[in-house]
């Protein structure tokens, strides 16, 4: 066979092999060492002297355009196959995925942190008070007069077998006493919580609910810290377009006091929603723990934490946060 | 407070729409709820008394407009004897009564109401009863001060006697109801026995009747917390015990004793008999205070001048006088104002709560943030989230038959229980974690994963305490069935490896599990953990008995740990090189008594590979009637690896050689 005719012969068993394995055949037939292309070197002896070097060259230019072709075919072939078995591992991409179960977060925690990193980042340090309070915490610590009708506003449950002594905090306010036994001023304090009333349960009311209680005792502290204050918190929380509104208000431990509402545009209305309590730390207060009221004052404010997911997501129920309904976390 | 609008006007006249005026007074501390039919109903706060009235309001609503106060006519037109050759008053426990003044008006004839008194009272929330008795609530609602009106025939002797109750002293009330009174409450007595619970409500015997021809109108001033401390103990709360426990001015007490004769004798054609018996040993003075412009700038943050802030002291009836300090004399209706403090909120209040600027907390440089502590809470919360769990949020409050079906004891009880469902403190998160399971279960839903977060309570050495808790609920099998195929379902050991996981993570130590049974607990699926020797929680499934009774199909797993306890064990993170030399891996596999616990085999396993085993894990364990009834066979996968050098194939042998005499010795392992 001369070398026209391998290569002629090659090219077309070459192009017509079907799969890699027929090519490696051919590669081993044309190339190898007992292939057509060694065979024809091994006839290079037999030719004149003076045209070996020609001959030589043209059947290592055969090998290579040899090689070329097969490498060219297997090219084209592994594609293919590549092709096809893609092809066939095609999915139906509308198919629905594998179930998965996601952990959330309650809304109420979500809030709660929240808040809590928002007056974290206003400088207020966050300290932990029981729930389960000393009665003179949550209210002879706070300026409030004996068997006082401020206290109607307070139903309280009281714990067993202590003649009334403990109680469950109506308000994380009772954590005031409890700093100032052991801390001298400046300090800019909060705490966060459950709070309890002795109230049935309805759409609006629960005996059970959250505030966040922030409490700031320095020189100078006054009315105006404490609105800007809640106005950082509040545009942080709720947008630029939010204000608050302060109002007064009477409550035991604050003089003067005023309760915290905030107001917003909502399609061409005025909306008002009432967050809490607040005001300067009452003289009184200051004075029974021997703290200096004319060199310092101090605002303390509380907020209820329920009314913000309430207004931010739409939520008429608080009943909502306490069923642990799958339908309604897994909407948050 | 119910208030008419129109009644209000009558004694300020302030040019405003109602809307206006709800808004004044809302915007200045009396908040008007709501307005409905020209009726205001008004939030009163607890410290001002003083406008639980008409002319109370009307005092804000002069204030707050510039509208000068017209008060009622006053002439009274007195007729006949001296009032005291009719009647006589004693107090006789002055400490709990500072005033008592009483007027007798004679021949009134008992009737109805003209109908523009009734529909006033009756639009302030009151009913008309009679002529006489609605005089009475008239001028309470109209001053402010409760009156009552005794049948003067009816008082033996004519006398009053402000006394306290006697040992055993009872008194039927004019509800009907007869009344056992305490030795601290005060009664208005007759010269026989108790006429009337002080302050509170008057009595039957000597109700003012369709017979009634002459009558004792009392106004008095009684204190306030003897009034409250008398209608709590007596379980009543009226209009008057209502006003008084807020503070009643002992200086208003003859005005409306005089405006309530005038309009007996006006209404009912009642003949007042000259003069008031009226006892009042000690005068209340009004006091003075003084305000310093700049302190009650310093704290409003505001800048009102000095004038502002005398104007709205001079609207408030306080005669301010002076710059700087000014001086202000506080009317006797005002027992809230005793302080500059109090001063400042009403210069505040009167010039607007709007006017106080937003401003930056000032003082010195202070570290706010989150404690050490808080973090941990949250990065447990973290991790449990990881494990593709729900929070739930459940209630403090539960019921103490689930407590208990849990083996759990409540030591933290409710006195004063809502119900017997919410009676106990939660001595676990776990009963509020089963509740959610059934509750969910209920709407058909399966697949559930639940965590919870929170405080527990207990009492101990008489005191109450509260623990941080981690709590976990899980129940398979899943019902969400999937074309994809559907996943094991969950039980004890799915939950325990979560655990130890979550605890890996949080750079916790490993648990220890020891079988350990509980009420509510599958017996022989429940364990005590410990960490670091020290208790640490529960994990179990719950007994299927308990689960049936709970609608809960299906296997439970729950767990429980103490927060404070893992963060205690988890040790600060640190960074450790990552290793150099290759780890090798070799398997073992051996028979043992089914009865050996794993934890002793890890342990042999552990001592025989020395320091080299750097992870073990049980893959398979395999029982079957060829082996016999009571073994069964394990195969663990050793990775083995020195931290300086490539393990040789000679240590790796000697390794495992050690391995299985460990295990030989340890566990009577055999092996094949």
């Amino acid at each position: 066979m001369n070398i026209d005719q391998l290569l002629q012969d090659a090219r077309t068993r070459v192009s017509a092999a079907g799969v890699s394995a027929e090519l490696d055949a051919l590669d081993t037939e044309l190339l190898g060492r007992k292939g057509s292309i060694t065979a024809l070197r091994r006839t290079l002896g037999q030719a004149a002297p003076e045209d070996r070097p020609r001959l030589g060259q043209a059947i290592n230019d055969a090998a290579e355009a040899v090689e070329a072709l097969i490498a060219t075919r297997r090219a084209e072939l592994v594609s293919g196959e590549s092709a096809r078995r893609l092809e066939a591992e095609r999915l139906d991409v509308t198919m629905p995925g594998a179930p998965a179960r996601l952990g959330r977060t309650h809304p109420l925690t979500a809030t709660l942190n929240r808040v809590q990193d928002i007056f974290a980042g206003l400088g207020f340090e966050f300290l932990d008070n029981p729930d389960l309070e000393d009665v003179k915490y949550n209210f002879g610590a706070l300026n409030y007069p004996e068997d006082h009708p401020a206290m109607d506003e307070q139903m309280s449950f009281f714990l067993e077998g202590f003649n009334g002594k403990y109680m469950l905090r109506t308000q994380t306010t009772a954590f005031q006493g409890r700093i100032l036994e052991r801390r001298k001023p400046p300090f800019r304090l909060a705490t966060i919580g459950r709070c309890y009333r002795y109230e049935a349960v309805d759409a609006t009311h629960g005996h059970t609910f959250h505030q966040v209680d922030c409490f700031a005792v320095g020189e100078g502290i006054n009315m105006a810290d404490l609105r800007g204050t809640l106005q950082a918190f509040v545009n942080r929380m709720f947008g630029e377009g939010v204000t608050v509104r302060f109002r007064p208000d009477f409550f035991p431990f604050v003089e003067p006091g005023a309760e915290i509402a905030i107001s917003w545009e909502s399609e061409g209305e005025t909306r008002y929603l009432e967050l809490g309590g607040a005001g300067l730390v009452h003289p009184n207060i200051l004075e029974s723990f021997s703290i200096d009221s004319e060199k310092y004052t101090g605002f303390a404010f509380g907020l209820g934490i329920e009314r913000m997911p309430m207004i931010q997501y739409n939520i008429p129920d608080l009943r909502l946060f306490w069923e642990n309904d799958l339908r309604f976390l897994e909407q948050f | 407070m119910k208030y008419p609008t129109h009644w209000v006007l009558e004694y300020a006249p302030a040019p405003w729409s109602a809307e206006e005026l709800a808004e004044r007074l809302t915007m200045s501390g009396s908040e008007v709820e709501h307005m409905r039919d020209g009726v205001m109903e008004v939030k009163v706060t607890p410290n001002r008394g003083d406008t639980l009235s008409m002319i109370g309001l009307a005092r804000e609503v002069s204030a707050l407009s510039g509208v000068a106060m017209q008060y009622p006519d006053l002439s009274v037109p007195e007729w006949g004897p001296d009032v005291n050759t009719l009647a006589r008053v004693d107090i006789e426990a002055p400490d709990l009564c500072p005033r008592y003044a009483a007027r007798v008006v004679r021949n009134v004839k008992i009737g109805p109401s003209p109908e523009w008194l009734a529909n006033r009272i009756e639009a302030a929330g009151l009913r008309s009863i009679s002529n006489v008795v609605d005089v009475t609530n008239y001028v309470m609602l109209e001053f402010g001060q409760p009156l009552h009106a005794f049948d003067y025939a009816l008082l033996q002797d004519h006398r009053i006697i402000v006394r306290r109750a006697l040992p055993g002293e009872t008194i039927t009330t004019i509800d009907g109801v007869e009344r056992a009174l305490g030795p601290d409450m005060l009664v208005i007595a007759d010269a026989k026995h108790a006429v009337a619970v002080a302050g509170v409500m008057g009595g039957s015997d000597s109700e003012i009747s369709d017979t009634t021809t002459d009558v004792l109108l009392e106004s008095a001033c009684f204190d306030a917390l003897s009034v409250r401390r008398t209608a709590k103990g007596l379980g009543m709360s009226t209009d008057a015990s209502y006003r008084f426990e807020r503070g009643v001015d002992p200086n208003g007490v003859a005005r409306a004793i005089d405006r309530a004769a005038m309009l007996l004798a006006e209404l009912a054609g009642g003949e007042v008999a000259k003069g008031v018996v009226d006892v009042y040993p000690v005068p209340v003075e009004p006091w003075t205070l003084t305000l310093r412009p700049a302190r009650c700038n310093a704290l409003l943050g505001t800048e009102f001048t000095t004038g502002q802030m005398v104007d709205a002291l001079a609207a408030l009836n306080m005669a301010p006088a002076g710059a700087d300090p000014i001086s202000v004399t506080v009317p006797t209706y005002r027992p809230d104002i005793h302080r500059e403090d109090d001063l400042a909120e009403e210069v505040c209040r009167m010039v607007g709560y709007d006017f106080i600027p937003a401003t930056a907390v000032r003082g010195e440089h202070l570290n706010g943030g989150i404690s050490a502590w808080e973090r941990f809470r949250r990065s447990v919360h973290e991790t449990a989230l990881a494990c593709d769990w729900q929070e739930a949020v459940t209630s403090t409050l539960v019921d103490e038959a689930t407590v208990n079906a849990l083996g759990f004891t409540a030591t933290a009880r409710l006195s004063n229980p809502l119900s017997r469902e919410v009676n106990v403190v939660r001595p676990s998160l776990l009963p509020g974690l089963v509740d959610t399971v059934r509750r969910n279960l209920r709407q058909g839903r399966g697949d559930l994963g639940f965590f919870e977060v929170g405080r527990t309570y207990y009492v101990k050495d008489n005191a109450p305490g509260e623990d941080w808790k981690w709590a976990a609920a899980v129940l398979g099998p899943p019902v969400t069935a999937s074309w994809t195929g559907t996943a094991a379902p969950a039980d004890f050991y799915t939950l325990k490896g979560a655990l130890d996981a979550a605890l890996a993570r949080l750079g916790a130590p490993a648990a220890v599990y020891e079988p350990c049974e509980q009420i509510g607990f599958h017996p022989g699926r429940c364990a005590a953990i410990s960490l670091n020797g020290r208790p640490f929680g529960i994990i179990g499934e719950v007994h299927p008995d308990a689960a049936g009774k709970w609608d809960i199909t299906g296997r439970l797993i729950l767990f429980e740990v103490d927060v404070a306890a893992l963060h205690h064990a988890a040790s600060a993170r640190r960074f450790e090189a990552l290793p150099r030399f290759p780890t090798v891996a070799r398997d073992i596999s051996f028979v043992v008594n089914r009865d050996v616990p794993q934890e002793r085999i890890a342990a042999a396993i552990t001592r025989g590979a020395g320091a080299l085993l750097k992870d073990l894990t049980l893959f398979d364990v395999f029982r079957g009637e060829r082996l016999g009834p009571d073994v069964q066979s394990m195969a663990y996968r050793l990775t083995l690896r020195a931290d300086d050098r490539t393990l040789s194939d000679a240590e790796a042998v000697e390794t495992m050689d050690n391995v299985r005499a460990a295990l030989a010795a340890d566990i009577a392992a055999s092996f094949r």
